[in-house]
């Protein structure tokens, strides 16, 4: 018979008694991850984090600092995260996104920073991770953006969220977005839209 | 007259299916077809009644909002079938036989171990399987050694595993001189031979926690079927990090079939095998 069995024996990688901080910068793929894994329940271990990930160029590392900062959750996590939104990167920015999508009550707190952006496309992209917030605010941000912001792309990403999330007390600022916009014809359909889903 | 005892079903309007057929497919990757319409209703409306809401719009925004994201969990194991057999995707063992272990010990001495992991092992028929399928079909079998550790967050189902008793519905699959080779009756049950129960090494582990994993590490394969489904998406990534770092460089994994590490992460390559699609830790990557 070729089977053999071996229970798994407790193993504790050289970096897990030393300090996690150090792993983050050490000098093989598998020690920064393993400082990232370690750093995962760290609420001051942001910064460290997200610093090492704008050098990290393994992505094996990248995954496993993203992974932690959602664990961390915090609002300062969530700021570092967003500030990933403007990234030339496509990976580390839609990485960024995702990451964010998961945080929930974290996000909110980040949010008023996010939706004031001077960066049209940075606040379209925050809208839209509205969509996924399991937080029952995530509909009240989309309907500000809907009201407030003066570029026609984020209202129609607000509109697009409100369709999915909104309520139908927001129906007539939905419709009143619409009007803003006279030559976005685009925004009167999926303002009908929005409001055939949500009425 | 309301009877107050039978209180009337909730309802689940066309607009209402719709909408949380969007979800949960944003949410699980599980696309709910038309004709799957009288399945989801009968779920939605146990849970609805289960939780005493009457209106769909409110339980729509608990398992949106809730959380700790319990109400949608108890929905997704209510959603998907849960069910094992022996042989239960049985392309995959044909997979590991055919392509996968021929690449692996392509850089391997004879004499070397190949580690097999299979999480979760339910009641140990993927395990079982996996040594059936070697023993019976692997002709390189004698020339390693074979490890196959088998996890499961459940003590209750390891034990079971471990006692490796079954019924004909669980060993349908089976071919009948496998099953006369590697079992024996006891009473109406089929029973796995002492040999093979003892090679196999159950342990009890959480995926998702990163403690309880650090001893899994070196596998040259990894079985990880129908269990990402129940995770959340951050949970998914989670548990993808941690068989990356359970794999040697170059090692495998194999998923559920409606499973797709490409939405999971990027760490992996997609490898497109004639038996099935797998997916291997590239071996640049550090060990």
């Amino acid at each position: 018979m070729a089977l053999v069995r071996k229970q798994p024996a407790a193993s504790t990688p050289a970096s897990a008694a030393g300090d996690p901080r150090a792993a983050l910068e050490g000098a093989t793929a598998a020690e920064r991850r393993e400082g990232a894994h370690l750093l995962a329940g760290d609420p001051d271990a942001v910064d460290p984090l997200a610093d090492r990930l704008g050098r990290e160029a393994d992505k094996s590392v990248r995954e496993a600092i993203l992974l932690a900062l959602g664990r961390i959750g915090t609002e300062a996590a969530a700021e570092r995260l967003f500030d990933l939104l403007g990234s030339e990167d496509v990976w580390l920015r839609n990485a960024a996104i995702e990451t964010l999508s998961e945080m929930d009550a974290a996000v909110i707190g980040a949010l008023d920073r996010a939706l004031s952006d001077l960066d049209s496309d940075r606040r379209i992209f925050a809208v839209n991770i509205l969509v996924s917030l399991r937080h029952p605010a995530a509909a009240t941000y989309a309907c500000r953006a809907v009201t407030e912001d003066d570029h026609v792309n984020v209202v129609a990403a607000a509109i697009d969220v409100l369709a999915e999330i909104g309520t139908p007390d927001m129906i007539p600022q939905i419709e009143a977005a619409a009007a803003r916009f006279p030559d976005a014809p685009f925004l009167t359909y999926a303002a009908r839209a929005a409001r055939h889903r949500i009425a | 007259m309301i009877d107050s005892f039978n209180p009337p079903t909730p309802v689940v309007a066309d607009s209402d299916f719709v909408r949380f057929r969007d979800y949960f497919y944003r949410k699980t990757g599980i696309m709910f077809a038309d004709n799957k319409r009288y399945f989801v209703d009968k779920r939605l409306q146990e849970r609805m009644q289960v939780t005493g809401q009457t209106l769909f719009r409110d339980y729509f925004n608990t398992i949106r909002f809730q959380a700790s994201g319990q109400e949608f969990q108890a929905l997704v194991n209510l959603m998907t079938v849960n069910e094992t057999y022996f042989y239960r995707e049985e392309y995959q063992f044909r997979c590991l036989v055919q392509s996968i272990l021929p690449e692996v010990t392509r850089r391997k001495r004879p004499g070397e171990t190949v580690r097999i992991w299979s999480v979760p092992c339910s009641t140990g028929e993927e395990p079982y399987s996996i040594a059936f399928q070697l023993l019976d079909t692997w002709a390189e079998v004698d020339r390693y050694d074979i490890e196959i550790v088998a996890t499961d967050i459940d003590t209750t189902v390891l034990e079971q595993a471990k006692r490796g008793l079954y019924g004909d519905r669980a060993v349908q699959h089976v071919p009948r001189a496998t099953l006369e080779r590697f079992t024996r009756r006891v009473g109406g049950a089929y029973e796995v031979i002492p040999d093979i129960r003892e090679s196999i090494a159950f342990a009890r582990v959480n995926l998702s926690d990163s403690l309880s994993t650090r001893q899994f590490r070196n596998f040259d394969v990894v079985f990880c079927r129908n269990l990402l489904i129940y995770f959340d998406d951050a949970s998914r990534r989670d548990a993808a990090q941690t068989i990356y770092e359970a794999l040697n460089p170059g090692g495998f994994v194999c998923l559920g079939h409606s499973e797709s590490m490409s939405r999971i992460s990027s760490l992996f390559e997609l490898r497109k095998f004639t038996e099935a699609i797998v997916y291997q830790k590239p071996l640049s990557a550090e060990a």
